[in-house]
């Protein structure tokens, strides 16, 4: 059953990508304007050049064809020629990828560390503290990650002067120095969103009827609260959490170029502005694909944690 | 005789929409050990509170007047370890609905297990034998499975049985069921039901059985209480109170016969809606259902008095005494 | 005509309390202010957005400037004004055309049921997994920078979203008694889906589309603070955001600050709002 279900998430997965892939591709081509003024940027160029363009970009093929063979070029990792940098797209893009995955990976522990902890305190403790939390959240929620990314580099960039304000740095530690600035930009509307999540779940299964039952047999506080009420809210949490997590991957974009950091996202956003469009496929193609294969990771793993989901799709 | 529970002028109010209102009003009952005393009434009528005050269960915000004591213990005054004792090995609850009373995610082994382990330091394998055990002697096919499966696996009446055997495997000295079978379909509440009985008479439990058929306590309860709007309207010997009640809402209630369907909790032979004890009026609660009801009634409130080894809460219990006995349906359907 | 049956919807019966509680209500007042605030926008700027006058950079906020001048000179209080606009229009036309065709694609699913709707819930599943901040920015690398091919992006994106919320309510609502009773007197599968079905899921949709309107103000802003949206010298939120950049770098936060102010003000009000009438709705029944 476990395997069935396995197999169904990822064929969906690879169906997803396909498609994803697909529009990825074919938006160039539905550019005002021949193909070949499109994939140059309306570049002069001389005859040679674009020769060597239209055939790289086989596009005296038919339209699947071609995108049959950019598919399976860019699975092997060769995503074309970028047209600004006259260099493969590929080297480009992983000089770049390792920021952007630090930079995702640092706002997203801050997101779950952060985001399950006030919401977790808010629900067990109430009173003032929670509506403090609620308050907070509302607030966070409210503040997108540029005007946020701004307001940090003015606070601990320029006033105060205790955090670099440019680009990712060189070695782990700098880079991590580097980074804060920004994960936190990226993590105030993604903590605020986990904690109120984290928060409406608990509360929920606190007044479940079977935690009443589990009181009703004499169990202490501590092991109602660990066993019925958290064990049961960890579901939603477990999975808003990392579908949350999974949406920074977007959301660095606008924080990479916010802090001049040299990430995929600021790349895809001189690639669009140079209309550097091997990039940008490539670039959108990464980042989508990222975000599927760890939505669907979500999936399996919350089939894991409920077993009334697990059993119920396994079976179907 | 030495009470195992009793209850004294318990009164409950809860806080609603920033006032307390009333929802038990001067309860008072005596459960001996090994007896089995039901509790009757409509929705509404404070039972399943009056339950919940006995566990100690009730929503915060709650105010209890009155005493409940187990044991000569005062239940109210227990502090945290006691009460976790108490709950744990004194008393134990079934509740109506199985399905939404036990978690989800946890496996019915889980369930069985938890509170031999926690509470009493059982090891797990010897709890789980226990509940092998007990699930075989209510009828649980190839139990071993069964521990394996989720609830959601599990009919609503094999679900109950395993509340019941959990709540047999802590050895209580008392059970109280609400509505045990109410949630589940007919063709299994009469086994659940004779389950339950044959368990508590083999091992001599006490227990405090809440529903709204007058008929089933009557078959399974040694004495019944009758709940309306809060307060106790009559209390006296199960078959004699199914036989010849002495308040008309009882005698309503035996008349009403409910159907099949028992999920409807409504009273056929009586007009107008239960009312709850916040909304009783000055008078006798039920007097505005009351086809007997007279002047004085609205006037005045009933107390529950003596009337011939029956507890009754009726300004005219004595004059209807025969009414009651006989057929007074016609009167019934004429004054809804 | 449909504003008046949702303000009775909202609460505002004779005799009973609004519905909205004072912070909804709030809410929607600040809302309403900033929607009269664009459209009275070259009435009630004192000044004109667009006039540089480069001595009079980085004032600070002050009697000749009220909240500053930017690094043009510009007023940047008649800048949040007029910028307001564009701000809102973008996100306007995102949740009216995601709503419209949202809803649509939701109730017709719900009403066909069957494969169908199976077909229709697997492919808005799949729908979900293209972030809408990419497909803009995907759709800026095709059209070219503005606001039309962002707003077209991410009202494709936006669909599902609405189209979920709707679906399940309309679903619940295709089984209450009263379909059937129309169903039998011999009313069209139009005629019921629009003048009961639809009508009923209203406030659903509003609620809805109201929180959205908050991300997709963030969503067009972020786009304009990239440089793909709304284009210089119109002033806009967003581009006001990334212009303040090389201020806040000089010390001078004034036009990133109050504009961002006016970004996060009007999304927590649209959050706000959004939260209380779904809430409403929820209770309602």
């Amino acid at each position: 059953m476990v395997v069935r279900l396995l197999a169904a998430r990822l064929a969906g997965m690879i169906v997803t990508l396909l498609i994803s892939s697909f529009v990825v591709y074919s938006a160039v081509y539905l550019a005002p304007g021949s193909p070949i003024a499109t994939l140059t940027g309306g570049r002069p160029l001389p005859a040679e050049t674009l020769q060597e363009i239209e055939k790289s970009y086989n596009l005296d093929k038919p339209f699947l064809e071609r995108y049959a063979i950019w598919l399976g070029d860019a699975v092997r990792g060769d995503f074309g020629q970028s047209i600004a940098f006259r260099q493969d797209v590929g080297p480009l893009i992983v000089d770049r990828a390792q920021n952007s995955a630090l930079l995702v990976a640092y706002a997203g522990l801050l997101t779950l560390g952060l985001g399950i902890s006030l919401g977790a305190v808010a629900a067990m403790r109430g009173g003032r503290l929670e509506t403090g939390i609620v308050v907070l959240g509302a607030v966070g929620l409210a503040i997108p990650s540029f005007v946020a990314a701004l307001l940090l580099i003015y606070l601990f960039g320029v006033e105060l002067a205790w955090f670099p304000i440019f680009g990712a740095g060189e070695g782990i530690a700098d880079k991590l120095y580097h980074l804060t600035l920004p994960a936190i930009a990226l993590a105030i509307a993604t903590v605020a969103y986990v904690s109120r999540i984290t928060r409406s779940a608990i509360a929920t299964e606190k007044n479940r009827e079977h935690v009443e039952t589990a009181r009703s047999r004499g169990l202490t506080e501590r092991v109602i609260v660990r066993r019925h009420v958290l064990r049961n809210a960890a579901i939603p949490i477990t999975t808003v959490a990392t579908v949350t997590v999974a949406s920074l991957i977007a959301g660095a974009v606008v924080v990479e170029f916010a802090f001049s950091i040299d990430g995929l996202g600021s790349y895809l956003v001189s690639s669009v502005t140079n209309k550097d469009f091997a990039a940008v496929q490539a670039i959108c193609l990464i980042l989508v694909a990222v975000f599927v294969v760890l939505s669907t990771a979500v999936d399996l793993l919350y089939a894991q944690l409920d077993p009334r989901i697990g059993l119920a799709r396994g079976r179907r | 005789m030495t009470a195992l529970l009793e209850i004294e002028g318990l009164s409950v109010t809860l806080p609603v929409t920033g006032e307390q209102r009333q929802v038990i009003h001067d309860v008072s009952l005596t459960i001996g050990p090994g007896q089995a005393h039901g509790l009757v009434g409509e929705s509404g009528s404070g039972k399943s509170m009056t339950a919940r005050a006995i566990m100690r269960l009730l929503p915060p915000g709650a105010q209890v007047q009155g005493a409940i004591r187990f044991d000569g213990n005062d239940v109210m005054a227990l502090n945290r370890g006691a009460l976790r004792r108490y709950r744990g090995s004194d008393v134990a609850m079934i509740f109506q609905d199985p399905r939404s009373h036990t978690n989800p995610v946890r496996t019915i082994g889980d369930f069985m297990t938890e509170a031999l382990c926690r509470n009493r330091g059982m090891s797990k394998r010897a709890a789980l034998q226990r509940a092998v055990d007990l699930l075989d002697e209510v009828f649980v096919d190839d139990p071993e499975r069964r521990l394996r499966q989720y609830p959601h696996e599990l009919s609503g009446g094999l679900l109950q049985r395993v509340m019941i055997s959990a709540a047999l495997a802590v050895e209580p000295r008392l059970i109280i069921a609400d509505e045990p079978t109410t949630a589940l379909d007919v063709t299994n509440q009469a086994e659940v039901m004779a389950i339950l009985d044959e368990q508590r008479r083999e091992r001599g439990l006490a227990m405090l059985f809440i529903t709204h058929d007058l008929d089933l306590a009557a078959a399974v309860c040694d004495r019944t209480s009758v709940m309306y709007a809060g307060s106790v309207v009559e209390a006296q010997a199960a078959e004699r109170l199914h036989e010849s009640p002495r308040h008309p809402y009882s005698a309503a209630l035996s008349k009403a016969r409910p159907s099949i369907d028992a999920s409807v909790e409504r009273l056929p032979a009586v007009g107008g809606r239960p009312l709850s004890a916040f909304e009783a009026p000055s008078g006798c609660a039920f007097a505005d259902r009351c086809p007997f009801c007279q002047q004085r009634c609205i006037d005045e409130a009933p107390a529950l008095r003596e009337l011939e080894q029956a507890m009754v809460r009726c300004h005219f219990a004595e004059e209807l005494k025969e009414t009651l006995a006989g057929d007074f349906e016609e009167t019934m359907r004429e004054h809804a | 005509m449909s504003t008046l049956i949702l303000s009775r919807r909202l609460g505002f019966r004779k005799g009973s309390a609004p519905g909205l509680g004072v912070l909804g209500w709030s809410s929607a007042a600040f809302l309403g202010l900033v929607a009269l605030t664009a459209v009275f926008a070259p009435l009630i700027a004192p000044q004109d957005p667009l006039q540089i006058n480069l001595a009079d950079a980085h004032f600070a906020p002050g009697s000749e400037y009220l909240l500053g001048s930017d690094s043009n000179g510009r007023d940047i209080l008649s800048r949040v004004i007029v910028g307001s606009r564009t701000s809102l229009l973008g996100p306007l036309a995102v949740v009216a055309i995601a709503a419209a065709l949202g809803s649509t694609i939701a109730i017709g699913s719900a009403w066909i049921g069957g494969k169908f709707d199976q077909v229709v819930v697997r492919v808005v599943d799949a729908w979900f997994s293209f972030p809408g901040i990419l497909l803009a920015i995907l759709a800026v690398a095709v059209f070219g920078p503005g606001l039309v091919a962002p707003v077209i992006a991410l009202a494709i994106s936006y669909i599902p979203y609405s189209a979920r919320v709707t679906r399940s309510a309309a679903i619940r609502e295709r089984e209450l008694p009263y379909i059937e009773a129309l169903q039998v007197q011999g009313f069209s599968a139009w005629r019921i889906c629009s003048r009961h079905l639809l009508p009923n899921l209203t406030p659903l949709i509003v609620a809805q589309a109201t929180v959205a309107f908050g991300y997709a103000m963030v969503d067009l802003a972020a786009i304009s603070f990239l440089g793909l949206g709304v284009q210089p010298p119109t002033p806009d939120w967003g581009l006001m955001v990334s212009q303040g950049k090389n201020g806040i770098l000089q010390g001078y936060p004034q036009e990133a600050l109050f504009a961002g102010l006016a970004i996060v003000l009007t999304v927590l009000s649209f959050n706000i709002l959004g939260d209380r009438i779904s809430r409403f709705y929820q209770e309602r029944g």
